[in-house]
Parts: C-alpha cells; sequence; structure tokens
C-alpha cells in the first residue's frame, strides 16, 4: 500500500521543456494530437452511430441508401486526409530544417559512448563520465561517436536524440533555458547493461560553470593536447611549412573545401579530417598518397584531440598562425 | 491463364493408404498430420504451431511485465531480461504471425477461389515444416550447449539485432548464430509459401472468376505473398552476410575495417516495414471479408478497397528509413521517407472509410467476428494516427526507440492484427471444424482481451513521451514511470486470461460446439458452398462464378449480382 | 466441369499443368533476383562509402586474368544459347537434344572451373575473405553466391540429362526441363551484372 502511495505520488504526465526547442516540438505534438485526436472522435461516433441506426432489430429505418455511386465519396476522404498530412509534414520538415542548423556559436563537447558508460570532455579539457555540465542559455553542440557498438544519447527534457555510432561522428545540439538536473538515457539497444546507461545533465549559471570548470585538477585543453600529439606523432614534420615532405597544410583548412585527386570538392568538416587520419583515402589533388593510415594506433579521445586542434588552427588566420 | 486451367481432374485412382496408416488410431492421426499434402490441414497445422509459440511468446512477454513493473524489481536477471524480449518479438513476428497468415492463406485462398488445393501440395508441406523446425531451432537455443567459441543461450540482441553488436567480439558464442540461421530457414520457407500462394492465386481460380470478381482476403493475400516473395531475400542476404561476418572473417558491418553497420539497418529495415504490410494486408482482407457479411450489403467500393490494397504493397516498398531518422541520415533522404510515410497512411485512411461506409445502411449482426472487426477499426485507427505523428521527424527525437513506439506497433499488431486473426478465427472456425464456437466464452474473450490490450498499452504512450527507453530491464524511482509500467503489467494479465479463454474456446467448441452447417453465417463466398468441415476435394463439382458475391446469385436467383456488373 | 474426384482416399495430388510450374518458377527466380539485388546493393552501398579507397588487387586487374575471366563470361552465356537449342530440339523431339545438354554441361563446367582458379590464386596472393577489408569480403560473397548457384543450376541439367536419357522428359512432359532452363538462364543473366560491377566498373 505504502508503495502504491508512493507511485502515486511520482505520477507524472508530461516532461520538462528544458531546451529552445522543446517548445516548437511540443506545439507540433499537441496540435498534432489534436488534430489526430479530433479525427478519431469523429470515425468513432459515425461508426457508434451507424451501429446504433442500423443494427438489425431496428426495423424503421431507410436502408435503401446502399447503392449510390461510391466514388465522389471515396475522393472526399481521401483528398481531405491528403492535404491534412501534407501540412504536418510540412510543418515538420520547417522544425527539422531548424535542428539541422546548428548556431555558429556553440560549445563543443565530445562524447564518447562505450558499454556501458558515457565520457564526456569539455573543451577545456575537464573529463566527466556519465554527468554532463553545460551552462544555461548557451548553445552546445555533442561532436558523438562511439568505441564498440550502436549506442544514442537521449536528452528527453531537451528533445533532442541521435545515435552514438562507432567510426563516425554524429552531433546533437541544443539550448538549454532553465537550470536543474536532467536525464540523459541510452535509447539504442547496447548489450547486457543496456538499462544501466544513464546519466545527468547539470544545467548550472554561467559563472558557476566557469568556477566548476576550474575546479579539481588543472587539466590540459583539448587543442593544446591536440598540439602535443600533433608534434608527437610527427604530422609537424609534414604538414607545416618547411616539411620534410610536401604535404597539404592544415592552417585555414577546416570548414573549407578540399579539392581531391578524384575531382569531387569535399568541405572539411570533421568526418574528413577523421577518415583522413584513420582511412587515408580522399587525397587532396595534387598530393601524393603518401600519408600513413593511424588506424589502431590513436584511442578516439586522441583523434579527436587532433581534429580539434585542426580545426583550432583554421580559426587563426593562416599567415599569423604559429605552431603553440 | 485465369480460366484455362480450371477443370482440374483430380484423378480417379485410389491411392493405398501409407504403410501402417490406419484410419481411426492415434499414430495413423500422427502419420496423417505429419505426411498431409492437404492445404486444408496444412492450413491448420500453421494455425496450431502459430498459437503453440503464441504461447511461449506470451510467457515471455508476461515476465518482461513483470521485470518492469516497479523500478527496480528483480524477477530475471539483465541477460535472461534481454534475451526475453529478443525471443519476445522474434517468435511474435516470424513463428507467430507469419504462420498465422500463411495459415489462413492455405485454407481460406483454394477455398474462396474454388480450388481442390494449392498449386504445388508437396512444396505446401515443405515450407510449413520449414517454419515449423525454424522455429524449434531458435528455441533450441534456450538448452543448447556451448560451441568451440564460447557459451550459447538464447540470443540477446533484441529482434532487429543492429550491427556491430552482433559481432564474435560482442557475443561469440553461437547464440546469435541461432537467431540468424532460424530466421534464413524460415525465410526460405515463407518465400517457397509465397510462391505457392501467387501460383495458386493466379492459375487456379474457378471458371469465371476473374481477377476482379477475387474475393478481398484474397486480393489482401496474394498482395502480401507479393511483398513476401520480393522483400524477405534482402533480410536472407543480410543474415548470410551477417554468417559470412561471423565465421568467415568478412567485414561487411564492421567500421573499423571500413564495414557499415548502417548497411545492416538499412537491409533489415528493407524488410521489416513491408513485413508489418505483410501482417496487416491479410488482417485488412478479414475486415473487408467480415463487415460486409455482418452488415449485410456488399462492400463499399470494392475497385478503390482492392487499388488502396495494391498500393499500400508498392509504397511500403519505400518507407523504411523511417525506422532510422535518429542515425543521421542526410536531411533529404529523411524528408523523402517522413513523405513516403504520411502517404502510405492515405490508402489505408481510405480502406476504414470505406469498411464504415460498408456499415452505412446496413443491417448490423453484433456477431464476434463482428465484435473484433469494430474493435480492429478504432485500434489501427489509432495506431495509424500514432504512426503518422512518429513519421513527422522532429517526434522522432522526442519518441523514437521510447516506449511510445513500443506502444504504437504493439497497438498496430495487437490492436490490430491479432484482433484481425481472432475476428477470422471465429468467422472461418465453424467452416473447418462443422461447429460454431461458444458464443459466453467468446464474449469473455473479447471483453478481457480488450481491457487487457488497453490497460497494457495505453499507458506506454506516456510512460515512452516521459522518456522511458526500450528494452531496459530496470530503471530508477522518480521518473514518473511508475503509475504506467502498474497499469501495464496488470492489464497484461487481463490479455493473458483472455488469450487463455479462447485456446480453451478453441478445444472445448470443436468437441462440444453447436453443428454449423454449410452456412451459418449466410455469407456469400465460395467457401461456404461446400460443407463443414470441406471434403478432401474442397467441392464436388468445381463451381461457376458469374458475380464477386457468387453465394449470393445461387440464393437469390431472381435479383443476382451479375445483372449488375 | 464435372470432376471425377476420388472420393474416399488420402491421394496424392496430380502433377501440376507445365504454365502453373513455369509460372511458380518464375515467381521463386524474381525472390532469387531480389536476393542478388539485396547483395548487390549492398556492394554497391559499401563500395560507394569507401570511395577511390576501393582497390581491387593486382591479382584481378592483370590483363591475363581479364581474358580468362572474359572467356569464361563467354563460355557462361553461350551455354544459354546451346540449352535453348538443345531444349527446343527436345521438345520437338528431334535428335542432337543431349548432346547440346552435355555441350551446356561441359561450357558450365569450364565456367566453374575457371571461378574456382581465379579463388585459388587470389588466395594464394592473400587476397581472401578477411583480408583487404569489405574488398575481400564482398567479391567473395558475390561470386560465392554465383557459383554456388551455377552449381546447382548444373546438377539440375545433369539431373535433365539423365531423366531425357531414361524417356522421362518427352515432347509431352517436360516441365523438369522447362524448370532448370529457366534457372539456369536467370544465374547467366546474374552473371552479367556481376561482371560488369566486379571487373569491369
Amino acid at each position: 500500500m505504502n508503495r502504491l502511495a508512493i507511485i502515486l505520488a511520482q505520477f507524472q504526465f508530461w516532461p520538462d521543456q528544458g531546451s529552445t526547442l522543446a517548445g516548437d516540438v511540443d506545439r507540433l505534438f499537441w496540435t498534432l494530437t489534436g488534430v489526430c485526436g479530433t479525427i478519431l472522435l469523429a470515425i468513432a461516433f459515425v461508426i457508434i452511430y451507424f451501429l446504433a441506426k442500423y443494427r438489425r432489430s431496428n426495423p424503421n429505418v431507410d436502408r435503401s441508401l446502399g447503392d449510390k455511386p461510391t466514388l465522389p465519396a471515396e475522393a472526399t476522404w481521401t483528398v481531405i486526409p491528403f492535404f491534412i498530412f501534407i501540412g504536418m509534414f510540412i510543418w515538420g520538415s520547417i522544425i527539422y530544417f531548424h535542428k539541422n542548423q546548428v548556431p555558429r556559436e556553440a560549445i563543443e563537447i565530445e562524447v564518447i559512448g562505450k558499454q556501458w558508460m558515457w565520457k564526456i570532455q569539455h573543451p577545456e579539457g575537464k573529463k566527466e563520465i556519465n554527468e554532463l555540465h553545460v551552462p544555461l542559455g548557451k548553445t552546445i553542440k555533442l561532436i558523438m561517436t562511439s568505441q564498440d557498438v550502436i549506442h544514442d544519447f537521449g536528452l528527453p527534457a531537451f528533445r533532442v536524440k541521435e545515435d552514438v555510432l562507432p567510426g563516425r561522428y554524429t552531433t546533437e545540439w541544443f539550448t538549454p533555458t532553465k537550470t536543474g538536473v536532467f536525464r540523459i538515457f541510452c535509447n539504442q539497444y547496447c548489450g547486457t547493461d543496456h538499462a544501466n546507461m544513464t546519466g545527468q545533465v547539470y544545467v548550472m549559471e554561467p559563472q558557476a560553470y566557469a568556477a566548476w570548470l576550474r575546479s579539481g585538477m588543472n587539466p590540459t585543453p583539448i587543442v593544446q593536447a591536440g598540439g602535443e600529439l600533433y608534434r608527437s606523432l610527427g604530422c609537424s614534420g609534414c604538414h607545416e611549412p618547411n616539411g620534410v615532405v610536401r604535404a597539404p597544410s592544415l592552417h585555414g583548412l577546416f570548414g573549407h573545401p578540399v579539392p581531391l585527386q578524384d575531382g569531387r570538392v569535399v568541405i572539411a568538416d570533421e568526418r574528413y579530417l577523421r577518415d583522413c587520419i584513420l582511412l587515408n583515402y580522399e587525397i587532396p589533388a595534387s598530393y601524393e598518397p603518401v600519408m600513413p593510415s593511424f588506424a589502431g594506433r590513436l584511442s578516439e579521445d586522441q583523434i579527436y584531440q587532433l581534429i580539434a586542434y585542426i580545426k583550432s588552427l583554421a580559426a587563426n588566420e593562416p599567415e599569423t598562425a604559429s605552431v603553440p | 491463364m485465369a480460366n484455362g486451367t480450371s477443370t482440374i481432374d483430380v484423378g480417379t485412382e485410389e491411392f493405398p493408404a501409407l504403410p501402417g496408416q490406419e484410419k481411426g488410431t492415434l499414430t495413423g492421426w500422427i502419420q496423417d498430420l505429419v505426411f498431409t499434402v492437404d492445404h486444408k490441414k496444412l492450413g491448420l497445422l500453421y494455425i496450431g504451431t502459430a498459437w503453440l509459440f503464441f504461447v511461449a511468446a506470451g510467457i515471455m512477454a508476461t515476465l518482461i511485465r513483470l521485470q518492469v513493473a516497479w523500478p527496480g524489481n528483480h524477477v530475471v536477471d539483465p541477460a535472461t531480461f534481454n534475451a526475453l524480449f529478443t525471443m519476445h518479438g522474434t517468435i511474435m513476428i516470424f513463428w507467430v504471425a507469419m504462420p498465422l497468415i500463411f495459415g489462413f492463406a492455405n485454407y481460406v485462398v483454394p477455398l474462396q477461389i474454388g480450388a481442390r488445393d494449392m498449386a504445388f501440395p508437396r512444396l505446401n508441406a515443405f515450407s510449413f515444416w520449414l517454419t515449423f523446425f525454424s522455429g524449434c531451432l531458435l528455441m533450441f537455443s534456450y538448452v543448447a550447449g556451448p560451441s568451440l567459441y564460447g557459451a550459447s543461450g538464447p540470443p540477446q540482441v533484441a529482434w532487429f539485432a543492429l550491427a556491430p553488436l552482433t559481432s564474435r567480439a560482442f557475443y561469440p558464442g553461437p547464440s546469435v548464430d541461432y537467431w540468424s540461421l532460424s530466421l534464413l530457414v524460415s525465410g526460405i520457407g515463407s518465400v517457397t509459401g509465397g510462391v505457392n500462394v501467387m501460383t495458386t492465386i493466379f492459375c487456379y481460380r474457378t471458371k469465371g472468376m476473374t481477377l476482379y470478381r477475387m474475393p478481398l482476403f484474397t486480393w489482401a493475400t496474394l498482395t502480401t505473398m507479393f511483398l513476401v516473395v520480393v522483400f524477405l531475400p534482402p533480410l536472407s542476404a543480410a543474415q548470410i552476410m551477417l554468417t559470412l561476418q561471423r565465421y568467415a572473417g568478412a567485414k561487411f558491418f564492421e567500421p573499423l575495417a571500413g564495414g557499415s553497420p548502417i548497411l545492416w539497418q538499412h537491409f533489415f529495415w528493407i524488410f521489416g516495414h513491408p513485413e508489418v504490410y505483410i501482417l496487416v494486408l491479410p488482417a485488412f482482407g478479414i475486415l473487408s471479408e467480415v463487415i460486409p457479411v455482418f452488415s449485410r450489403k456488399p462492400i463499399f467500393g470494392y475497385p478503390m478497397m482492392v487499388a488502396a490494397i495494391v498500393l499500400i504493397g508498392f509504397v511500403s516498398a519505400g518507407v523504411w528509413a523511417h525506422h532510422m531518422f535518429t542515425v543521421g541520415l542526410n536531411s533529404f533522404s529523411v524528408t523523402f521517407f517522413a513523405f513516403a510515410t504520411l502517404v502510405i497512411a492515405i490508402p489505408t485512411g481510405l480502406k476504414i472509410f470505406n469498411w464504415v461506409g460498408t456499415m452505412y445502411g446496413g443491417k448490423i449482426r453484433y456477431e464476434l467476428p463482428m465484435l473484433f472487426c469494430l474493435a480492429f477499426i478504432l485500434q489501427f485507427l489509432i495506431a495509424g494516427l500514432t504512426g503518422v505523428m512518429l513519421g513527422v521527424a522532429p517526434f522522432d527525437w522526442q519518441l523514437n526507440d521510447s516506449y511510445f513506439v513500443v506502444a504504437h506497433f504493439h497497438y498496430v499488431i495487437v490492436g490490430g492484427i491479432v484482433f484481425g486473426i481472432f475476428a477470422g478465427t471465429y468467422y472461418w472456425y465453424p467452416k473447418a471444424f462443422g461447429r460454431m464456437m461458444d458464443n459466453r466464452l467468446g464474449l469473455w474473450h473479447f471483453w478481457l482481451f480488450l481491457i487487457g490490450f488497453h490497460l497494457t498499452f495505453d499507458p506506454q504512450h506516456f510512460s515512452g513521451i516521459l522518456g522511458m527507453p526500450r528494452r531496459i530491464y530496470t530503471y530508477q524511482p522518480g521518473r514518473g514511470w511508475e503509475i504506467w509500467n502498474l497499469l501495464s503489467t496488470i492489464g497484461a494479465f487481463f490479455q493473458a486470461a483472455g488469450a487463455l479463454l479462447f485456446v480453451i474456446n478453441l478445444f472445448w467448441s470443436a468437441w462440444k460446439g453447436k453443428e454449423a452447417g454449410e452456412d451459418p453465417w449466410d455469407a456469400w463466398t465460395l467457401e461456404w458452398e461446400t460443407t463443414s468441415p470441406p471434403p478432401d476435394y474442397n467441392f464436388e463439382t468445381l463451381p461457376e462464378v458469374r458475380s464477386r458475391r457468387p453465394l449470393w446469385d445461387l440464393k437469390h436467383p431472381e435479383d443476382p449480382d451479375w445483372k449488375f456488373e | 466441369m464435372q470432376a471425377t474426384a476420388a472420393l474416399t482416399v488420402d491421394h496424392l495430388p496430380p502433377q501440376p499443368p507445365p504454365n502453373v510450374i513455369r509460372f511458380g518458377m518464375l515467381t521463386f527466380l524474381a525472390s532469387e533476383a531480389m536476393l542478388f539485388g539485396g547483395l548487390i546493393g549492398g556492394y554497391i552501398v559499401l563500395r560507394s562509402g569507401a570511395g577511390p579507397g576501393w582497390q581491387m588487387p593486382e591479382a584481378l586487374k592483370n590483363p591475363t586474368t581479364m581474358a580468362q575471366t572474359f572467356v569464361a563470361t563467354i563460355m557462361l552465356l553461350s551455354s544459354s544459347f546451346t540449352l535453348h537449342f538443345s531444349e527446343v530440339r527436345i521438345l520437338r523431339g528431334q535428335r542432337g537434344g543431349r548432346l547440346l545438354l552435355l555441350l551446356t554441361l561441359v561450357l558450365g563446367g569450364c565456367f566453374l572451373a575457371n571461378q574456382a582458379h581465379e579463388w585459388f590464386s587470389l588466395y594464394h596472393e592473400g587476397f581472401w575473405f578477411n583480408t583487404a577489408g569489405i574488398m575481400g569480403s564482398s567479391f567473395f560473397v558475390l561470386t560465392g553466391f554465383h557459383g554456388m548457384h551455377v552449381f546447382i543450376g548444373a546438377l539440375l541439367l545433369l539431373a535433365a540429362l539423365v531423366r531425357t536419357a531414361l524417356g522421362l522428359i518427352t515432347p509431352e512432359r517436360h516441365a523438369f526441363l522447362d524448370c532448370s532452363s529457366l534457372y539456369w538462364h536467370f544465374v547467366d543473366i546474374v552473371w552479367i551484372f556481376l561482371f560488369t560491377i566486379l571487373y569491369i566498373l
């Protein structure tokens, strides 16, 4: 009985709205529920009405109506739902494309999923496990990958969810609108302890966030760690202007188009850099494919650090950039 | 080809009974079942197999519900739980729903088109036994010993077995192989069965039964079998690739060697989404038979009903990626598949409206088959509307892989397909056994199952909206899911009680049911022309058909349908 | 319309007429086509995903191998013609049908022998299922699956040859030969696709 009382006290019907996206999605949801509910009730009403009116035991009813041509009626109930659904589709697509455009000014946080935990690292180098601290009102962009199987980083209160795949980066973003603790779930079945692959998001005031970042040990910022890797792995030996082998300069590379040997032009994004480091087949035009593959030699963390470093090179102007 | 082969000489030779087979003894009866090539017996074998596995998978479902009834509950351990939902899903789809579809197709279709048997009776038996033994193979994983590579056990990879979780790195023992090989074998059985039914429908219709006069159940079955023949092979291809990956070192789904885990998902859902329509189209067909008969009116808009069935069949090929909105597809794909998903709702809606139109101006009898059909319409409508909502891409980030999806597809499969199958069972049972199913037990079954169904699956919509992920074996208190899960578990027991009454009714009525006679429902399709149960050769004289309602013509010579065609 | 039914016993069903069997076979081949379609589709997806990193081994690209495979392809394709003429002759009851059937089998056997030789030499070059990433996997699953089909087709034709010799296939009763030859033609057509995507493109 006691347990029942606790259960009833926990009654909840709708999740928190924790991000700027939540309002949009919820409005769409309620409208769709309203439209669908109306359709449902209307049809249910008609069925019940017919059931009562045309029951076999009811003799006083005109049953000679059955032989009318059916096509006009069918056309009506094909065309009207069609337009309703098209309306839903367009509205949904608008929100979808809005969600797909990540705002430029975003804090990029690395998320690595592995059976059965989340490893998270902030750009300042602070690491956490199964917890994610973010500042209120800032746009957060999560760059996610997996070390083993497919996971899914779901944040119901923020209305975002994206699969986390091995061997590639996926992203999701949100802008928290209120402070508090929200839940992380792994939504894609990932093995025995899938149920316990959970965590918390702590949304903090920006000052508190800054204080939190400074607390504890003083870690190396990701870009700096990437720079150290860049030199210790010998990347700088070729990719810097006075290198021994002619290799493309990485300054100002990120986010810009790269013409490839086979004639295609790709944007140098996280995927491209990752593939260049590990698989090394998308050779830029006029360069020789001499770079060794680093597959198996780098952890996911290190790959991410290198990419973050290459990104930081793009932020500076190529002329003034110097290796820190 | 339609009419040319309708006069089939069934042969005048008398074949001797098989050695050791004597009529009336238990061994004779068993041998008869094992060696039979008769489409009616095979149909009943299919359906019997399906209910057998239904009981097994239903017990699994009850255990799953018990485990998550409240937070921190401990009925089974996580590995067992993961195996339970994997087996529950796989068995319910491949060894309950599919054999039911094939069973009804086997039993009803040759009777409806006025044929003496299926086109390839022995192939038919082959298909059935493949289906049966592949199911046994999967169940065998519960008792199998370890292999050279590791411990065995039931598969724990969920019914769509996402790569790379299926790699040897994660499950070195043969558990995944039981899953993959049993699906491969059952796939062969289904494809040969589909070939057989399609050939039967195309080549063995009786004289005058043009495609345009075919009963809607036969039309639905034809489309379903087309989908089986066309969309099961990609799944088989994927299973072959998976097995090669596990044992020959192939790398198809291995991301670190250049393979693609997404490729597996494409393969699976190219099969997986048409599969939904493979299952639901015959249920549509059953409704299109039952509702006119119990409304005493021909179906509203037969041509459009046929067009809708065929259209659903075709469009179902182009919606699979809506199961994959969260894997990071490009925006063109997402928009395309979201659109196709909404488009497929339109012919489905048309069917619902036409059923309602059939009731309009009718003379409605509230018999059991009709009750199940009415519940079907409303539940399927809800399922369709939540499906449309899920098809709108932004919702997917909120609801994909949550309990909302669980609720949605159980509405489709239980609220839709299972209710349709129940309607079909109550409708055709008198034909198969010559006795009516008990009405009072049937009503208890109907109400218990209806209440249980809603109690189980309605709350799951809410726990899903609150973010409860699928396939978790436990959860912390304080997330607002408690009340919904508790209700859901209670509902599962109502369903189990209803299903139990149904099974009792099946046996009881075969023994003590009221005599049915040839045509208890005063129906119009050919299967009601012959005796109940029909003789081995179905029809003493192959009937000739002049309209869509041959028995109406027979009963009302003064006002036959063919005058209006 | 009056069918003379055997009313008493569990009779074995009569053999369906040839056009029905042929229809069933065609439906079955449609599903086989989807099976190969699935494998080929997977190959195309993996290959386009890998971009220019997709390099087949030298052993496959040298002129000798290409020439050998080309000759084998020609043999397989011409076996379809010999089979067709053999069928025509057998159905008309003319002479030479069996000889042509035997020739078809020999051509198919040569094709299989060449495939086996190629696999063998690739294995010795170190190109196998589990090496060379997804290239090896895709190449061997496609050619292996097709080779298995050729082998089954050859067994069917062999059975057809034996049945012809025993007089079980006659101008009146030829469903078995029909189906075997449909299967053989299907396997040939699949090879045209495979040859194009695996060797030429």
